[in-house]
C-alpha cells in the first residue's frame, strides 16, 4: 500500500512545476484593468454659477416724521387712524396753545403810547419850528438870520430822523402782536406729502405737547422697495434680482436690480441691508417676498462635478482615464463653497475623461 | 526492496522534479505586476504658468457728499435708489433762525445807515452854528477872548466827539456786516448736492429735526458712467510679478490694468479695521460691462515657454536629487533629471529626459 502511495506521491510532485508554468491555468480576463466600474464624466466647458437667496420686507424710502412745531401746546384730536391714506395739506391733529393774553395787552398798550409819543412829537417840534420862524423875522441881522435858519433846518433834521425811530419801533410792536394773536388762533398739524399713516403716538386731548416732539409716522406708497439683509455682502450694487411674491401655490416673479447697497463704503457707515427696486404690477400684493440673485456667473470654463475632486498636501488632484487606465493629476482648481461644479484652471483639457467616483 | 529503501527513492525523485526547473532556467523579474497596465504620460512641450484667480466684481465710482458745517436737517430731498442729476439738492439744514437773523441784520443795518446820515447831516449843522457863534464872538466889541477861547474848546470837543461817534457807529456797522456775510456764507453750505449724475445708493439714516455733524457723510451717489472692476486685496508684490492680468466676466475676458494703492492710505485703513481692495481699470472697450456683474480676476505667473513639461507625481525626490521612472521596454528605469520651475500641477525639465518619453505617474 504505501509502495502505491509513495510512487503515486512523487510523480504529483514531478507535475507541479509543468502546472505552474502553464499559462493557460490562470485567464487574463481576470487581471485586466478594464473590467473595473467608474463613473467618469467627460470634462467640458460649460457654466458655473453661484446664487444667494434671501427673505425680504417692503421697504418705503419716502417717510416723515411729523413732530409738534411749537411750545406750549395741548394736545386736541387725531383726524386719522392707523393705515388712512392722506393727501397732502389734509388736517391730521389739533392742539390749542395756552396764550399769554396778558402779554399781548401789554404790547398793544406800548403800540398805542408809542403812538401817542410820536404824535406830541410832531406836535411839539412844529410848535418849536413856528417859534424858530418868528424869531427869524425879528432877527438882528444877517448873521443872526443864518443862524436861526440853521436852527430851524436841523430841528426838521431831528423830526424827521425820531419819526423815523418811532415808526421802526411802531412797525415792530405790530409784527409782535399779529405774530402772537396767529398763535393764539390754535395750530394743526397736516399731511406734507400723499401717503398713509404708519403710526401714532398715543395722546389724550388736553395732554401737553413740546415742541419737537414726534407724533406721526407716515409714508408715500408709491416706491416700495425691497429690503433685505446684506450682512455678508452678497448683493452688490448694480446686480440684477429676481423678486419673488406670492403664496406657495402661486408665486411671481419679477424682476429686480439692486440699487442700494452698502459693500463700497466704510465698514462703520454701513446699514446691513441691500436695497432692490422692482416694478410691483397693479393690485399685487406683496405677500412673502424673496430676492434671489446670481452672485458669481462665468460661461464657456471648465467644470468637473465636486466629487471628481479631492486634496493632497494641499494640492487638489482628479483621477483621470488615460486609455482607460486611472492616473492621478493634480489640477489648478478653484473651489467654492456651496457649488457643486468645480473650476479646473489648468491641469486638464476639454474631452478628458476623470473618474467621479 | 524494504521499506526504507522506498522511502529513500521517494524522497530523491522528489527532489529532482523540485530542482529541474529552477536548474532549467533563471527565476522570472517581479518589479512590474503581471498584467497591469501602468499609469505613465509623456513628456511635452508646453508652456508652465500658473494662473490665481480672485473674486471681483464690476464696481461704479462713487461719490460721497456731506454737510461742511454742524446744523439742524430741515429736509432731505433724496431716497435711496433715486436717480439724480449732478447739482440736485440732496438734503438741507434748517435755516429758519439764521434766516429770520438775516432779515433782522439787513434791517438793522439799513436802519443803521440812515440813522448815520441823519447824524452826520445834524453834526453839520451843529458845526456850523458853532463857527457861527465863534464869529459872531470874535465880532463883537469888546472882544470877550474868554468866551471866545470856551467857544473854540466848544467847538474841538464837539469834532472829537463827531469822529468818535462817527467812529463807533462805523464799527458797528461793519460788525452787522460781518455777521451777515457769515450768515450768507452758511446759507450756501446749508445745502448738499449732487456732485454727479448717478443713483443715490446710500442715504445716512436722518430725518427732519435730526442734528448732523459737518463732514459726516450724508448720500453716497454711485456714478455708472465710470467703472472699474474691484477685487480682494492683492499685494503689489503679486501684483507686479504677474505677467498678465486679465478678468473674466460672464462669458468674456476683459483686459484690465491694476490701479497703484496709496500705500499710506492702506495702512491707515487697514488699521481702522477697513478691508482695502484692488482695483483695475478697464482697457477692454468691445466688452459690454454693468456695475454689479461679477468678476473673477486672474493672474497668471511663473510663465516659462516651450518647457518641457511631465505631470508632477510623476517626480521623485532621492538623496542624489530628482529623478523619474522612464517605461522602456515596459519596465520602469530610474534616471536621474535636473527640474527647473513648477506650478504644483506639471514640473519643467532641464536635462536627463526627451520629449515624447514616457515617464511612470505615482497613483
Amino acid at each position: 500500500m504505501f509502495r502505491i502511495s509513495a510512487v503515486l506521491a512523487a510523480l504529483a510532485i514531478m507535475c507541479l512545476p509543468a502546472l505552474a508554468e502553464s499559462e493557460n491555468l490562470i485567464s487574463q480576463d481576470m487581471i485586466k484593468a478594464d473590467t473595473v466600474n467608474y463613473n467618469s464624466e467627460v470634462v467640458e466647458a460649460g457654466v458655473l454659477e453661484r446664487t444667494v437667496s434671501s427673505g425680504a420686507e417692503e421697504y418705503y424710502p419716502h417717510y416723515e416724521i411729523l413732530s409738534a412745531e411749537v411750545s406750549g401746546a395741548r394736545f386736541g384730536e387725531y383726524l386719522v387712524s392707523r393705515g388712512d391714506e392722506v393727501k397732502k395739506g389734509d388736517v391730521l391733529a389739533t392742539f390749542t396753545l395756552d396764550v399769554d393774553e396778558a402779554a399781548i395787552a401789554s404790547m398793544e398798550l406800548e403800540l398805542q403810547r408809542a403812538e401817542e409819543n410820536m404824535e406830541k412829537t410832531i406836535a411839539d417840534a412844529q410848535q418849536s419850528a413856528l417859534e424858530l420862524q418868528r424869531s427869524l423875522l425879528n432877527a438882528a441881522d444877517a448873521g443872526e438870520r443864518e443862524l436861526i435858519q440853521l436852527k430851524i433846518q436841523r430841528a426838521e433834521i431831528a423830526l424827521e430822523q425820531h419819526v423815523f425811530e418811532q415808526e421802526r419801533a411802531i412797525t415792530e410792536l405790530e409784527e409782535r402782536i399779529v405774530e402772537a394773536l396767529a398763535e393764539q388762533e390754535g395750530s394743526v398739524m397736516v399731511a406734507p406729502e400723499d401717503g398713509v399713516i404708519l403710526e401714532m403716538e398715543f395722546k389724550h386731548p388736553g395732554d401737553s405737547v413740546r415742541e419737537g416732539e414726534n407724533l406721526i409716522l407716515m409714508y408715500r406708497t408709491d416706491g416700495v422697495l425691497m429690503r433685505v439683509d446684506n450682512a455678508g455682502g452678497e448683493f452688490r450694487y448694480g446686480m440684477d434680482v429676481v423678486v419673488e411674491i406670492g403664496n406657495n401655490k402661486n408665486r411671481t416673479q419679477l424682476p429686480g436690480r439692486v440699487v442700494g447697497a452698502d459693500t463700497l463704503i466704510p465698514t462703520v457707515e454701513r446699514s446691513g441691508y441691500a436695497y432692490i427696486e422692482f416694478e410691483l404690477p397693479e393690485g399685487e400684493k406683496l405677500m412673502r417676498p424673496n430676492v434671489k440673485g446670481t452672485i458669481m456667473k462665468l460661461d464657456n470654463v471648465l467644470t468637473v462635478s465636486r466629487g471628481a475632486v479631492e486634496m493632497d498636501g494641499g494640492r487638489y488632484f482628479v483621477t483621470k482615464l488615460v486609455d482607460g487606465v486611472p492616473q492621478k493629476r493634480f489640477v489648478n482648481a478653484v473651489v467654492s463653497v456651496g457649488l457643486k461644479r468645480v473650476w479646473v484652471l489648468q491641469g486638464l483639457d476639454a474631452g478628458d475623461e476623470i473618474i467621479i467616483d | 526492496m524494504n521499506r526504507k529503501w522506498l522511502r529513500r527513492i521517494a524522497a530523491a525523485l522528489c527532489a529532482l522534479a523540485m530542482l529541474s526547473p529552477a536548474c532549467a532556467e533563471e527565476a522570472p523579474q517581479l518589479l512590474e505586476p503581471a498584467g497591469v497596465t501602468l499609469a505613465t504620460a509623456a513628456a511635452r512641450k508646453g508652456t508652465l504658468s500658473k494662473i490665481a484667480v480672485y473674486d471681483g466684481a464690476v464696481t461704479p465710482r462713487v461719490e460721497s457728499v456731506s454737510f461742511t458745517v454742524d446744523g439742524e436737517i430741515a429736509q432731505v430731498n433724496a431716497v435711496v435708489g433715486q436717480r439724480v442729476k449732478q447739482g440736485d439738492v440732496l438734503m438741507e439744514l434748517n435755516q429758519e433762525s439764521q434766516t429770520e437773523r438775516r432779515a433782522e441784520l439787513e434791517e438793522e443795518i439799513a436802519a443803521l445807515e440812515t440813522m448815520m446820515e441823519y447824524d452826520a447831516a445834524l453834526a453839520q449843522i451843529d458845526l456850523r452854528i458853532l463857527s457861527l457863534e465863534l464869529e459872531r464872538l470874535g465880532s463883537q466889541l469888546p472882544r470877550d477872548e474868554q468866551a471866545i477861547a470856551l467857544k473854540k474848546l466848544d467847538i474841538e470837543a464837539f469834532e472829537l466827539n463827531l469822529e468818535l461817534e462817527t467812529e463807533l457807529s462805523q464799527m458797528k456797522l461793519d460788525r452787522m456786516r460781518g455777521e451777515l456775510s457769515q450768515l450768507q456764507e452758511e446759507a450756501e453750505k446749508s445745502a448738499i448736492t449732487a456732485p454727479c449724475d448717478g443713483t443715490v445708493m446710500f442715504l445716512a439714516d436722518v430725518h427732519r429735526g435730526d442734528y448732523v455733524s459737518a463732514y459726516s457723510s450724508m448720500a453716497y451717489i454711485a456714478d455708472e458712467s465710470e467703472l472699474t472692476i474691484e477685487s480682494d486685496y492683492i499685494s503689489e508684490s503679486y501684483l507686479s510679478g504677474a505677467r498678465e492680468i486679465y478678468a473674466l466676466t460672464g462669458g468674456d475676458r476683459v483686459e484690465v490694468q491694476a490701479v497703484p494703492v496709496d500705500q499710506a492710505e492702506y495702512v491707515s485703513l487697514t488699521l481702522a479695521g477697513e478691508s482695502v481692495p484692488s482695483r483695475f481699470e478697464i482697457l477692454s472697450e468691445d466688452v459690454a460691462l454693468s456695475a454689479g456683474q461679477y468678476a473673477a480676476v486672474c493672474l497668471v505667473s511663473g510663465y516659462v515657454e516651450n518647457a518641457l513639461l511631465i505631470p508632477a507625481n510623476a517626480l521623485y525626490s532621492g538623496t542624489g536629487g530628482k529623478y523619474v521612472y522612464v517605461i522602456e521596454d515596459g519596465q520602469r528605469i530610474h534616471r536621474e533629471v535636473k527640474v527647473g520651475q513648477s506650478n504644483g500641477w506639471e514640473t519643467q525639465i532641464l536635462e536627463g529626459l526627451e520629449e515624447g518619453e514616457r515617464v511612470y505617474v505615482q497613483d
